[in-house]
């Protein structure tokens, strides 16, 4: 079957279900209209625009007689008792199912037919569409999906290499103060550099800043600049973060100055710490395959001393925030605070001593900026980098626990992207999304035991969010649905960002990053946030319209088909799919039959955990 | 979940169960009824047993509050003796001026200071109801300065890393690749089957904590203020077979170990909010009013659970709340100012409502941080990662206005600095001040040595700051 694995269903006249349609519909009558079968029996998606024809057959069909798609009647002609015909633009359709009814002059209507919409002779297979697009947008949705499925996974990543980036702009004059959160919201909602962000989000939890300290002015150009290095350089990267004014008031590496003996001051060791710890390096030797080297007695090797942080923090002296234009000439050495730009050298704080620092001495007299771009050079090179980084990125994106072989095919690329550069993030981004280990679960039976990872809250709500094709505006207040989940959008409680890469899962099987902020408290503020998605109740500036699976609700078979191709990729287990029909069979009306559907999967822990 | 059916109105997705201030939820945003208010009015706040405490013979509770970061605490008690000069020579711009420290003294007459940001603390203290416990962090076993620098002795690993020092003090294991489990939640498993009821004894009102994580027991998590249980499965007919078809799909084995984690989770915080919600069903308010702040939140929280210790059916409780932002590699005495009088009010609250519920020589309360930091400031006005800190006790049955353990002497490159720049070598360990508390909290001296791993290597198990 092309491109789908849904099942077709032919819903008989002996069990109709109400229809919400606009007009009043008696219950079917002896002469109503009946639909036998479709031709061709799947609608296909484009590229082409044209109006897509096809055929009902059925029977009690008259002169007047109206295919209605989806709640929208269709200009029909009348063939004969048993046939009519209609054309119809298609535009992506929220599960790719759709019910088709023929409605009579007199007001007799067919029992629903379920229709299939699909892409004829797909590049990548739609579960597997679905399943990449999880792990390389902030969810999939409808149009994205029929583009992926048409071009296959190469094309579709230049387009996204080339995609207009999202834009984090300075603030406003009156920005309210969740601006950086609700422009953060509406760029993953709608913004087409979908990876792009997905990426800077993952860069932004390596190289940690929050807002819990710095300002919103502060803020607005870290997070562009982490969408513009996003699929550049890693070593470009490592300098426009340590020269970020943000950064440098985070970490305290602005106005960090040499020793001195009459104040009895030292640099400050803040940065240096944690660009080895957090950014770079972390605390213990890897092999390139991201697994702990160990010395003959078994213990993990440290990579470095006290001595070599306060080396590093005499290397990280001698930087302040940029000077404000029109600013009187400061007789001050350092200039007030200033986010815009970057950091500029003060030679006369820069400690010029040699400094040793992991096995390398950088020799005395050098200025800031020499001591600085040999320092991250040092560190950059250091072998740790590539595995340290790759799993990280492996982690955000795919899954928690890959294996030591994917880390270390990643951790190759890294060291060299084949065009003998080391740290092209743009290299390793597609190497993650493309290799073989990524790609096992779209065949779900295929699916590693440890294999994908807990959606955070903020994925959480967009891939629910956009799987419903809802509407974000740039005043949107969903940062604080997303906190109520446990995680404080652009706010994590401290350079070490929402949770840690090292957490495990209860009991210790696996790790489990996300589960840091998943406890028997949160998960079910997590239920209730589907509930509130389902319900449009997000607050200002965000509006989720159910509409199209309401409709579907006549069907619950059709429905629960839809619910599992926008949420599941079409890979629901069975079992799951009639726990959820019983339920439904308890509903009363259209509304809560379609929220049943969409809050059973979306609280249920297949959904919660993208595989 | 307790809540009242809806029998006579047909429910819609809108109606079911999301006005979410209709479900049981902690902490009131009202107080409690005119009559409640009557009767607590003619009861004086110290000594009166409460109508409403109903303590559970034998009931004991542990309240670690956890300063993330790495506190300062050179500047949460300073000596006002000779050492002062010591003190404000090497602290530089860091050091608090000598006339606003709030005077103690010391069983031995020495005197000290606290943070002037500790006023309630102060007091608390002079009530003998506080103590300090001097210069604690993590050690495999005793160690100088010689054995530091020459690591002759095993040391514990990644010392000055925020995130192993923060397992490390959680865990009192000195090894961050083997800190898999707190030493609250160890603690929890030993006493589970003689203390528990179905309830977890382990309790953390600051998300998920290596603290409250036990090897056999896991902890109830609560978020503060957060309505209990889930919204929209009970009331109407196609409400509970919704709340039947979501039970049903987390009892399913997928194979898949991390879906399998998500569904226990969410199982048990099902269960655990529907204890909860059934044991506070018709509690009053507590009369204690506590700081809105972020602690105090959570402490309000801790508190209203002691009050419904019997309704859970629980005679040792061990939780677990916490306050952030004591990284202060700069601007420490402004962020110290913001913070401290947090601790402050918030412990002193928690204390008054241990008063309000009878239970204040039941419950002890005592702070915990991933290190010091050094003596010595750096250029930024503010201070780096160190290692021994000092850490506060509080509670009716703590031996309070005194000072246990070993002040260091403050000498950059001194004996007890474990470099140079102040960085106390720890003259207690995290394994005695625990096995202190522990023991106070009924733990036999044989599973103290289970709980606490490398307790043997140290001189003593008991640091004499508890009653019995």
């Amino acid at each position: 079957m092309p491109g789908t694995l849904i099942m077709r269903r032919i819903f008989t006249a002996a069990t109709a279900l109400i229809v919400l349609m606009a007009a009043t519909r008696a219950w079917p009558q002896a002469s109503a209209p009946a639909i036998a079968s479709l031709s061709p029996s799947v609608l296909y998606y484009g590229p082409s625009t044209l109006p897509i024809g096809f055929t009902v057959t059925g029977s009690g069909f008259v002169s007047g007689s109206q295919i209605v798609f989806n709640g929208t009647a269709l200009r029909t002609s009348f063939r004969s008792a048993t046939q009519l015909s209609a054309s119809l633009k298609l535009t992506p359709v929220p599960g790719n199912v759709a019910l088709i009814v023929v409605t009579n002059p007199g007001g007799a209507a067919s029992a629903p037919y379920e229709v299939t919409l699909a892409v004829n002779g797909p590049k990548v297979a739609y579960p597997a569409a679905f399943r990449f697009l999880e792990q390389a947008t902030w969810g999939p949705e409808g149009q994205d999906l029929i583009n992926l499925q048409q071009q296959g996974f190469q094309p579709w990543l230049t387009a996204q290499q080339a995609a207009k980036e999202s834009k984090f702009p300075s603030p406003p004059a009156g920005a309210p103060k969740d601006f950086a959160q609700s422009t953060f919201m509406y760029n993953a909602i709608n913004g087409p550099d979908q990876l792009r962000q997905r990426v800077a989000f993952a860069l932004g939890q390596i190289m940690v800043i929050s807002e819990d300290k710095i300002p919103l002015a502060g803020m607005m150009p870290y997070l562009q600049l982490l969408q513009d290095n996003a699929f550049g350089n890693y070593r470009t990267l490592l300098q426009a973060v340590t020269l970020s004014p943000s950064m440098g008031r985070y970490l305290d590496m602005v106005d960090s100055s040499k020793p001195n003996a009459v104040k009895g001051t030292l640099p400050n060791e803040n940065y240096a710490r944690e660009f080895m710890q957090l950014f770079t390096i972390g605390t213990v030797e890897l092999n390139q395959d991201g697994t702990r080297t160990l010395d003959p007695q078994s213990n993990t090797i440290p990579l470095y001393g006290e001595s070599d942080i306060q080396n590093l923090a005499r290397v990280f002296t001698g930087w302040t925030f940029p000077p404000t234009a029109g600013a009187a000439a400061a007789k001050k050495l350092v200039n007030p605070v200033n986010y815009v730009g970057q950091m500029v050298p003060v030679e006369a704080i820069h400690d010029t001593d040699p400094k040793t620092f992991l096995g390398t001495t950088l020799p005395a007299g050098q200025t800031a900026e020499k001591d600085l771009s040999q320092a991250l050079d040092v560190v950059f090179n250091h072998p740790n980098v590539a595995p340290f980084v790759s799993i990280r990125l492996i982690q955000h994106l795919v899954t928690s626990n890959p294996s030591p072989a994917y880390v270390k095919r990643i951790a190759a690329v890294f060291a060299n992207n084949g065009a003998g550069k080391r740290g092209d993030l743009w290299a390793v981004t597609k190497a993650i999304l493309t290799d073989p280990e990524a790609r096992q679960g779209d065949i779900a039976a295929n699916a590693s035991a440890t294999g994908g990872h807990l959606r955070e809250p903020v994925l959480y709500a967009t891939a629910m969010l956009r799987a419903l094709g809802a509407s974000v505006s740039s005043t949107n207040q969903l940062a604080e649905k997303i906190a109520i989940m446990g995680q404080t959008l652009l706010k994590p409680p401290s350079v070490f960002n929402y949770y840690s890469p090292f957490y495990r899962i209860p009991g210790g099987a696996a790790a489990g990053p996300e589960f840091q902020l998943f406890s028997t408290g949160t998960a079910l503020l997590r239920a209730d946030f589907a509930a509130e998605v389902l319900l449009s109740k997000l607050g200002a500036g965000t509006t989720v319209n159910a509409t199209p699976f309401v409709q579907l609700a006549a069907d619950p078979g059709a429905l629960m088909d839809a619910v599992n191709n926008a949420f599941m990729g079409g890979q629901m287990p069975s079992a799951m799919r009639s726990t959820i029909m019983t339920a439904i069979a308890a509903a009363g009306d259209p509304a809560t039959i379609a929220y049943d559907a969409g809050y059973l999967t979306a609280s249920s822990g297949l959904f919660q955990v993208e595989q | 979940m307790k809540r009242r059916p809806a029998r006579n109105r047909k429910e819609t997705p809108a109606q079911s169960g999301l006005t979410i201030i209709s479900r049981r939820r902690f902490i009131r945003l009202g107080c409690c009824s005119a009559a409640t208010l009557s009767a607590l009015a003619t009861m004086s706040r110290f000594g009166l047993m409460s109508a409403f405490a109903q303590s559970a013979p034998g009931y004991q509770a542990l309240v670690c509050v956890f300063l993330f970061g790495g506190n300062d605490s050179n500047n949460l008690i300073v000596p006002l003796d000779s050492r002062y000069a010591q003190y404000q020579q090497i602290r530089g711009n860091l050091a608090l001026a000598e006339s606003s420290l709030l005077p103690v003294t010391t069983s031995a007459d020495v005197p000290y200071g606290f943070h002037p940001e500790l006023a309630e603390i102060q007091q608390l203290y002079n009530n003998k109801v506080a103590a300090v416990v001097a210069n604690v962090g993590i050690l495999v076993q005793p160690t100088t300065r010689d054995q530091y620098t020459q690591s002759s002795v095993p040391l514990p690993t990644s010392l000055f890393s925020h995130a192993d020092q923060q397992l490390q003090w959680q865990s009192s294991i000195a090894n961050t690749g083997q800190a898999t489990s707190g030493w609250g939640g160890r603690t929890a498993d030993v006493l589970q089957s003689s203390a528990g009821g179905s309830f977890p004894i382990a309790l953390s009102a600051a998300g998920n904590s290596l603290f409250t994580t036990g090897k056999q027991t896991s902890a109830a998590v609560i978020v503060p203020g957060a309505p209990l249980g889930v919204a929209g499965i009970s009331g109407s007919k196609s409400a509970l077979a919704r709340g039947a078809a979501l039970q049903q799909l987390l009892s399913f084995d997928s194979g898949l170990q991390l879906v399998q984690a998500a569904n226990a989770i969410t199982q048990s915080g099902i269960s655990i909010d529907a204890a909860l919600s059934t044991a506070t069903a018709g509690a009053a308010a507590l009369q204690t009013t506590f700081p809105a702040t972020d602690l105090g939140a959570q402490l309000h929280q801790i508190a209203q659970i002691i009050q419904v210790r019997s309704q859970l059916g629980v005679t040792r409780q061990i939780f677990f709340v916490s306050l952030g932002s004591f990284d202060t590699h700069s601007a420490q005495l402004d962020n110290q100012t913001a913070l401290f009088p947090q601790v402050s009010q918030a412990i002193d609250a928690f204390y008054n409502a241990t008063i309000e519920m009878g239970v204040q020589n039941q419950v002890t309360t005592f702070t915990a941080s991933d290190f010091n930091r050094t003596f010595q400031p750096n250029s930024t006005n503010g201070s780096d990662h160190a290692w021994g800190s000092h850490h506060l006790v509080i509670g009716g049955s703590v031996k309070g206005g005194d000072l246990y353990g070993q002040f260091p002497t403050l000498e950059l490159s001194g004996p007890d600095d474990a470099l140079d720049r102040g960085i106390w070598l720890p003259s207690t360990a995290i394994d005695q001040y625990g096995a202190t508390l522990a023991s106070w909290f009924g733990v036999s001296a044989a599973d103290l040595g289970r709980i606490f791993l490398n307790l043997a290597n140290f001189p003593t198990t008991d640091l004499g700051f508890m009653t019995s």
